[in-house]
């Protein structure tokens, strides 16, 4: 029977290492939105030392969108949610492996690639579904922007933001290797099979 | 546990007050362009923010089925969703996809504009008001004009209604379950097998476009219809049967089947695949038959706006 729990980020191996698929979770604390140009960037300058606007180690990435007004004061999110995560398994092996990224977001029901949840597994890292599309329901779990950083790079917003209660969250990928929608879709597959037997 | 009902949403209409102010003032005698774009913005805006009450239901009963603890949990949450983007006037999806509209012109309005022009200001309009993330782009090129406007976009079908002196705009905004949607042509000599084997791989693979789908078929008919026939089974009440005994039949029976994959809702598994199954047909050519399909996610909006000669604007589906 799967378990619901809070974790808080930055998040240790510990934590993530105690989640199996299915799990329901909780997240507070900070949340980085960002997509693979963020992660080009990131690994780009922690290879040459330098200095990064937030701490990825223990990170947990959004794979979201948003809607931003420019008000006085700073950017102000109108209304934001996940997307699907495979768009953005390029780099996420190295962001796990290179700089300690415990977790990633993204839309329930789907999956990183084999590399990312091979990387997933040996550096201790997950995915989490977030149920798509309730956009009134989980703006309102995120506040912020807290910071926008890298606005220079074209097409990408990689921002801050801060979380009370995040979730609910599934586990979709574990730190065993285990993938929630591969599971699923051996299971329909083997539905749809006895269906047109 | 019971979860709430339509109830719910009976006051979240505050936010359509201002849009109604907004079209009160520009009444006119006659259909005017102004009159037309004011209900196209108010139509686009609402469907963005309130599901049909239909829809809620679909998902209100989908819940009580739903055996697999966090599927069911999953759907409790999308309600609840559902109740706080009508009552705050929020979007319903971070998805608002690219504008579309589905027009039913009588013959008797007098429309004497360019229709296409006047939805194509109402969705530049809304997209900068409201703000949506413009989602539009160039199919070549992807470049992203920022508007949500373009080559053949908003996307507009119109019909004529032959004794009507109304225009009745259906906002639709496309999403990314598009994505997923299929189209096959069967060759007569196919069986009935090959045809349900092509709908449950094509539903199985829409487990990424958040459903609870409602699966919109369109069948026989032709290349250039069968889009649209798809299109509109989605679009009809939830759980309506098509008048046709046989076509009627295959929904039912395709709805049962396509519940058996064992999808649950946004994929996680369990026993809701699909709310409702519609299908549309058209009669086809006798070698063949042609088979669309659309799996419209849980979010599945649409919003009627009826204007009238009286420069009169209202709600409603019928």
């Amino acid at each position: 029977m799967s378990r619901e729990q809070i974790l808080e980020t930055p998040l240790s191996s510990e934590e993530i290492r105690r989640l199996s698929v299915g799990d329901m979770v909780y997240l507070r604390g900070e949340i980085i939105m960002m997509k693979t140009p963020g992660y080009a960037r990131a690994l780009d300058l922690a290879s040459r030392g330098e200095n990064m606007p937030v701490a990825f180690n223990g990170a947990a990435i959004y794979h979201g969108f948003t809607a931003l007004k420019e008000e006085e004061g700073g950017l102000r999110t109108h209304y934001l949610g996940p997307t699907l995560s495979y768009r953005y398994s390029e780099l996420a092996p190295r962001m796990i492996s290179e700089l300690g990224v415990k977790a990633f977001i993204g839309k329930m029901g789907a999956s990183m690639s084999d590399e990312t949840l091979t990387a997933m597994k040996e550096y201790t890292c997950i995915h989490l579904g977030q149920i798509g599309g309730v956009t009134a329901y989980n703006s309102h779990q995120l506040e912020g922007p807290i910071k926008a950083f890298w606005t220079d790079i074209l097409g990408e917003r990689c921002l801050l933001y801060r979380a009370n209660s995040m979730g609910p969250l599934i586990v979709s990928m574990d730190s065993r290797g285990q993938s929630l929608f591969v599971q699923v879709e051996q299971q329909k597959r083997v539905a749809i099979r006895q269906i047109l037997s | 546990m019971k979860v709430k009902g339509s109830a719910a949403l009976s006051e979240a209409v505050a936010f359509d007050f201002n849009l109604r102010q907004r079209v009160n003032r520009n009444n006119k005698m006659g259909i005017t362009r102004q009159n037309l774009i004011n209900a196209a913005m108010l139509a686009l805006e609402r469907s963005l923010k309130k599901l049909p009450d239909d829809i809620y239901e679909a998902l209100v009963s989908a819940a009580e089925r739903e055996s697999h603890p966090q599927s069911r949990k999953t759907i409790e949450v999308i309600l609840e969703n559902i109740r706080m983007a009508s009552q705050k006037g929020f979007p319903l999806c971070q998805d608002t996809g690219i504008p579309g509209f589905l027009l039913e012109v009588g013959l008797r309005s007098g429309i004497n504009f360019d229709l296409q022009e006047a939805l194509t200001i109402a969705s530049r309009q809304v997209t900068r008001d409201f703000p949506l993330i413009a989602h539009a782009v160039h199919p070549v090129t992807r470049e992203n004009p920022g508007t949500n406007v373009g080559l053949a976009t908003p996307v507009v079908h119109v019909s004529v209604v032959p004794e009507s002196d109304e225009v009745a705009i259906t906002a639709k905004p496309f999403s990314a379950i598009e994505a997923k949607c299929a189209m096959r042509a069967f060759d007569v000599t196919a069986s009935r097998k090959e045809m349900e084997r092509f709908l449950l791989e094509t539903v199985s693979e829409a487990g990424i476009v958040c459903p609870p789908l409602l699966v919109g078929i369109g069948l026989g008919s032709s290349m250039g219809n069968i889009g649209l026939l798809a299109l509109k089974a989605t679009l009809r009440p939830v759980g309506s049967s098509n008048p046709d005994k046989q076509i009627a039949a295959l929904e039912e029976g395709w709805l049962e089947m396509i519940n058996r994959i064992g999808m649950g809702a946004m994929n996680l598994g369990g026993d809701v695949t699909a709310t409702a199954l519609h299908i549309e047909g058209g009669f086809t050519h006798s070698v063949h038959t042609l088979m669309a399909i659309r799996c419209e996610c849980w979010c599945n909006r649409r919003a009627t706006v009826r204007v009238g000669q009286d420069g009169s604007i209202r709600f409603g589906e019928g």
